[in-house]
């Protein structure tokens, strides 16, 4: 069960990220050496209830704060106000190969991705075949991942996330990658966790996949949730140009 | 977090071996290299202080050896601890882990090769015409414990500084010679003249060296002094290094 409320993010961005002494003490003295700073806030009071076994889909145009709510949700990012609360445990796969070393194999990069999630060797073992199998890339785990193409790293990355029988899945925009046959199969192998009474979380923007995956749909734009409820609607809600914040629209 | 870092054993005995790999992958000789390295320095030194510049230590290579090996790793695992965050962002992006697994990971691969170069340097020290090796090696064991430990705490702090000033990887280059030159690893402690010798009293270095020449050279158990320098220092490190890094590290991930 995963609960946020009135979560906020401000991010700082640099416009001349000098975190050199030289700049900052030119900065005490001339103006135009100070640094120019703007803040953004990525997320303003957003709530999100996640009950067990249910997935949820994160629609919204770049940049509204997608990516940034799902990095509160796994802990990687502390929100600047709120509260969030998080029962179980919780399996990520945020970006593309990230996490993932080039020169490193296959072999290596899964049980380094694994033990990043407190798993040790034993474990891993017992999951190995099974991720590989999944993956289709038992031919593969010996050679280092910078000779694999993106798809094959999404297998890889997807396959050990969907394999840590973690409580909540959070799943950003890494499915495109994936030809057509591979992406059926991380629907499906989605569907099976969440039966388990996994919950998901899948930030995406084919909105057919969170038509046909997912039980519920929020429309983030511009850090807020301004429509929640069934996916179709919110859907149509997308795509009628409703990527202004106005206040929630619940169907 | 004690019990986070318990539970999260494997991820940095993964990171260790994943820096071990990425070293020795692709070179024909591997882990030899480590090993040949206190070997070859031995050798140069004998013929350097031998033929060239006479220093009045008996046995000069063993006494220089003695400390230099601990100090490389000190200086090598604080300048690597500078990048142990900053330049991972991209495993602090994909989960949760506590953090101080990345520098307590890069303190444990660099002192995994000084443990490579004592295996080679001490039956050397045991066989070879010089000094011997005494019973007081064994003071070695708890010695190296506390010398990983200060380095650890010196890790952390310098890990989470540089996030926020990189400044701190370059004056790390710079202190380090500094203070390299500083302490009495190369030249011995009695030839730094009296009115400085109490100055140096003061520095964790400083002690662990003259820790070091005790237990494995002059085969003499170190001083009250050395001995409780070393262990404070090791407990201000560790509690500043922690305190500092637990403060900093939410932000980690906005600022690399
Ligand atoms: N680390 C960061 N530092 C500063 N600003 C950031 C950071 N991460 C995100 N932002 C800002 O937060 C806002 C939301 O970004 P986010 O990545 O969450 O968008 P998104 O909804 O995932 O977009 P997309 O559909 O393009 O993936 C953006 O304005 C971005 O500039
Ligand atoms: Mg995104």
């Amino acid at each position: 069960m995963l609960e946020l409320a009135g979560v906020s993010k401000r991010f700082v961005i640099r416009h001349n990220p000098s975190l050199d002494l030289k700049v900052r003490v030119l900065a005490l003295f001339h103006p135009r050496h100070r640094e120019r700073w703007q803040e953004v806030w990525a997320l303003r009071e957003v709530d999100v209830h996640l009950e067990r076994g249910e997935s949820l889909g994160l629609i919204g145009p770049n940049g509204s704060g997608k990516s940034t709510l799902l990095r509160i949700m796994a802990g990687i990012l502390l929100p600047t106000r709120g509260r969030v609360a998080v029962s179980g445990t919780v399996a990520p796969m945020l970006e593309l190969g990230v996490g993932f070393h080039p020169e490193l194999t296959g072999r290596e990069n899964l049980y380094l991705s694994t033990s990043l999630f407190g798993f040790g060797r034993r474990q891993t073992d017992a999951l190995y075949d099974r991720i590989v199998a999944f993956a289709e890339l038992r031919d593969f785990m010996d050679a280092p991942v910078k000779t694999f193409s993106s798809g094959m790293a999404m297998r890889l990355g997807f396959a050990v996330a969907t394999h840590l029988e973690a409580d909540i899945l959070l799943v950003d925009e890494v499915l495109a990658v994936g030809d057509r046959a591979f992406q059926e199969k991380c629907l499906a192998r989605m569907s099976e966790v969440r039966a388990r009474g996994c919950s998901i979380v899948v930030v995406t923007h084919d909105l057919d996949l969170v038509r046909r995956f997912c039980d519920r749909a929020c429309l983030v734009v511009e850090g807020r949730i301004v429509a929640e409820g069934a996916p179709d609607e919110v859907a149509a809600r997308y795509c009628g140009g409703g990527v202004t914040a106005e206040p929630v629209h619940a169907f | 977090m004690i019990r986070d870092l318990v539970r999260y054993r494997p991820l940095i005995r993964n990171l260790v071996l994943k820096e071990l790999t990425l070293k020795y992958r692709g070179s024909v000789l591997g882990v030899a290299w480590s090993l040949a390295h206190p070997a070859l320095l031995l050798l140069v030194y004998t013929l350097a202080f031998r033929h060239v510049l006479r220093v009045p230590v008996p046995h000069y290579p063993f006494f220089l050896l003695v400390a230099l090996l601990p100090w490389n790793f000190f200086a090598t695992a604080a300048s690597a601890a500078t990048g142990a965050i900053v330049l991972n962002g991209s495993l602090l992006r994909k989960a949760a882990f506590p953090r101080e697994a990345l520098p307590i990971a890069s303190v444990l691969f660099v002192f995994a090769q000084l443990l490579l170069a004592l295996a080679v340097f001490l039956p050397a020290l045991a066989l070879a015409r010089g000094p011997g090796l005494k019973w007081t090696a064994v003071l070695l064991l708890p010695l190296l414990l506390l010398h990983v430990l200060f380095t650890t705490g010196i890790a952390l702090l310098l890990s989470a500084l540089t996030t926020a000033w990189r400044d701190i990887a370059h004056f790390t280059e710079v202190g380090l010679v500094l203070v390299f030159w500083l302490t009495p690893i190369v030249y011995p402690a009695d030839m730094v003249p009296g009115s400085w010798r109490s100055a140096l009293a003061l520095s964790p270095p400083a002690a662990f060296a003259a820790a070091y020449q005790d237990v494995l050279f002059w085969g003499r158990v170190p001083t009250w002094t050395t001995a409780t320098s070393t262990l404070l220092s090791t407990v201000a490190a560790l509690v500043l290094g922690l305190v500092v890094f637990k403060t900093m590290s939410p932000a980690f991930l906005e600022r690399v």
